[in-house]
């Protein structure tokens, strides 16, 4: 209640300050200096997963402390930052991290996706197409993608140095064996630039083909893991498959039950002890696009 | 030595300075060979260009080695990096984390850097160079680039020396391994990320 009543003072505030006591955005300047320059090594090799000394933050591992800190590094005065948490604003993992920001720097906020020139995310990537001015940080729980074949770190990094995939391919040929199909919903391995293997967080596999050519630029970062990734604007990014089994998305066999969108990831919601369900749009801010742009009315959260 | 203990290259407003600067280095190597404008530090640092200065206030200190190509390596420049930046001045490429070369001519050559380790490609040198144009008339070299970052192909004219496009391919087939390059001048900053492909183009006719 103390913290409702706090944040709607905040809202009222006319001009929005950044916090006293603490630096613009949080980190020092030299962790930043240090994150900045293992981003720039991220973006030159795409897909590599670079090392750093990720902090202590505010706030638990599992957070999105990794995302958090590549956003402090990356954010400026003038940029407009969107938070999401599996594609909705409203979460609580959204709003405390962009309240975070809001208090910390100071800068513009919003929940629409074409307005923003920061967007950090949780496991989803917005419907609405993104754009060459957008940066687009994805907060990682494991970052290795390799991980749950070969648990060890050295051996991951030396078949990742000898390009040596072997491993993932027998597992995604097990999956075919034991269902019949590729098996993996979300955190689905791509392959980028045609060199390295590496994990897109756990976005939906729906997601994965926007990352493909994507004109907006995609860092990562994985806090507890202290691993940074990128894909730069225009890069190859190619789900693993094989040519008898193709890489499929999630279809749904009805639409989004609030703004009717055929072509959108869609979450189920149970509505009674029952088995009456519905399906609705992940991504708040699209599906309540779309029902503006169709004349339905806000539908009320009570 | 006056000139720089009265008004030595620094930022006026470090956390906002530095920030602008990082994001047009950002956006340089995650869009290779599109020149972006960056802000400039105030004052001199010696025979070191403004866009070298700003990169250095942006992103050396006491973690990062430094390596100064000949005609930097005077006390004057030494003296900036070691009191603005507290980045340490090393005399060999390879053990350097940022290269600095003042003009196109004093490059080093690109595999005397370091390329990082097959396990670590990101413990490798990057190279700023200055004094670099990016007109189209009277540049020597006119090449079609290619690779990440960049939207099928495009044209990027600089007055770098003709041998660096053998050397450039070279580091490029390294990859992952490999040098990244900085090319600053007329207060605009280029990328040039190690997975770029860069191909000798005399006229702009026929695009693959």
């Amino acid at each position: 209640m103390l913290t409702l009543q706090q944040d709607s003072l905040r809202s009222g505030e006319k001009e929005k300050m950044p916090l006293e006591g603490y630096n613009f955005a949080y980190l020092d300047e030299s962790t930043k200096r240090m994150i900045r320059r293992g981003l720039l090594k991220a973006v030159a090799v795409p897909g590599y997963q670079v090392p750093f000394a990720g902090r202590e933050m505010p706030m638990p591992c599992g957070w999105g402390t990794g995302g958090i800190q590549v956003t402090a590094s990356v954010i400026g005065e003038e940029d407009v930052l969107k938070v999401i948490d599996q594609g909705s604003d409203d979460t609580t993992n959204a709003v405390s991290i962009r309240r975070f920001f809001a208090s910390t720097t100071g800068v513009k906020t919003t929940t629409h996706t074409a307005e923003a020139t920061i967007i950090q995310t949780r496991h989803r990537i917005p419907e609405h197409p993104l754009t060459e001015q957008q940066i687009l940080v994805y907060q990682v729980p494991l970052p290795e993608p390799l991980r749950w074949l070969e648990p060890s770190e050295k051996e991951t990094r030396t078949l990742h140095a000898l390009e040596e995939y072997g491993l993932m391919n027998v597992k995604i040929y097990e999956d075919i064996m034991r269902h019949g199909a590729i098996a993996m919903s979300f955190d689905y391995p791509v392959r980028v630039n045609g060199r390295y293997i590496m994990s897109p967080s756990p976005i939906p596999r729906f997601d994965n083909p926007k990352m493909h050519q994507c004109p907006a630029l995609q860092l990562f970062g994985a806090g507890r893991e202290k691993r940074l990734y990128a894909i730069p604007p225009y890069t190859d990014v190619k789900s693993l498959d094989f040519e008898d089994y193709p890489f499929e998305v999630q279809h749904w066999d009805e639409p989004c039950a609030l703004c009717g969108a055929r072509h959108t990831y869609l979450d189920e919601v149970v509505l009674d002890d029952t088995g009456k369900r519905m399906f609705v749009c992940s991504d708040s801010d699209a599906c309540a696009e779309n029902r503006a742009r169709q004349g339905m009315t806000e539908v009320s959260h009570d | 030595m006056n000139s720089i203990t009265s008004n030595p290259a620094r930022w006026e407003n470090p956390v906002r300075q530095s920030q602008q600067a990082f994001r047009s280095l950002l956006q340089a190597l995650s869009r290779p060979c599109m020149p972006v404008s960056m802000p400039l530090p105030e004052g001199g640092a010696g025979s070191l260009p403004p866009e070298l200065a700003a990169i250095a206030l942006t992103m050396c200190d006491q973690d990062t080695a430094v390596w100064l190509s000949p005609s930097l390596d005077t006390e004057e420049v030494r003296r900036w990096f070691r009191f603005q930046c507290g980045a340490s001045v090393t005399s060999s490429p390879a053990m350097a984390d940022f290269a600095f070369a003042a003009r196109p001519e004093d490059m080093p050559l690109l595999s005397d850097l370091s390329r990082g380790e097959p396990e670590y490609p990101d413990r490798s040198t990057t190279l700023c160079v200055g004094g670099v144009s990016f007109d189209r008339e009277g540049n020597s070299l006119s090449v079609l680039a290619s690779g990440p970052g960049i939207s099928t192909s495009l044209m990027f004219y600089c007055n770098l020396p003709e041998e660096f496009l053998g050397r450039w391919e070279e580091n490029h087939q390294a990859f992952p391994q490999g040098v990244d390059v900085f090319l600053c001048g007329q207060s605009m900053v280029a990328g040039l990320p190690r997975s770029t492909c860069l191909k000798a183009q005399k006229e702009e006719t026929s695009c693959m």
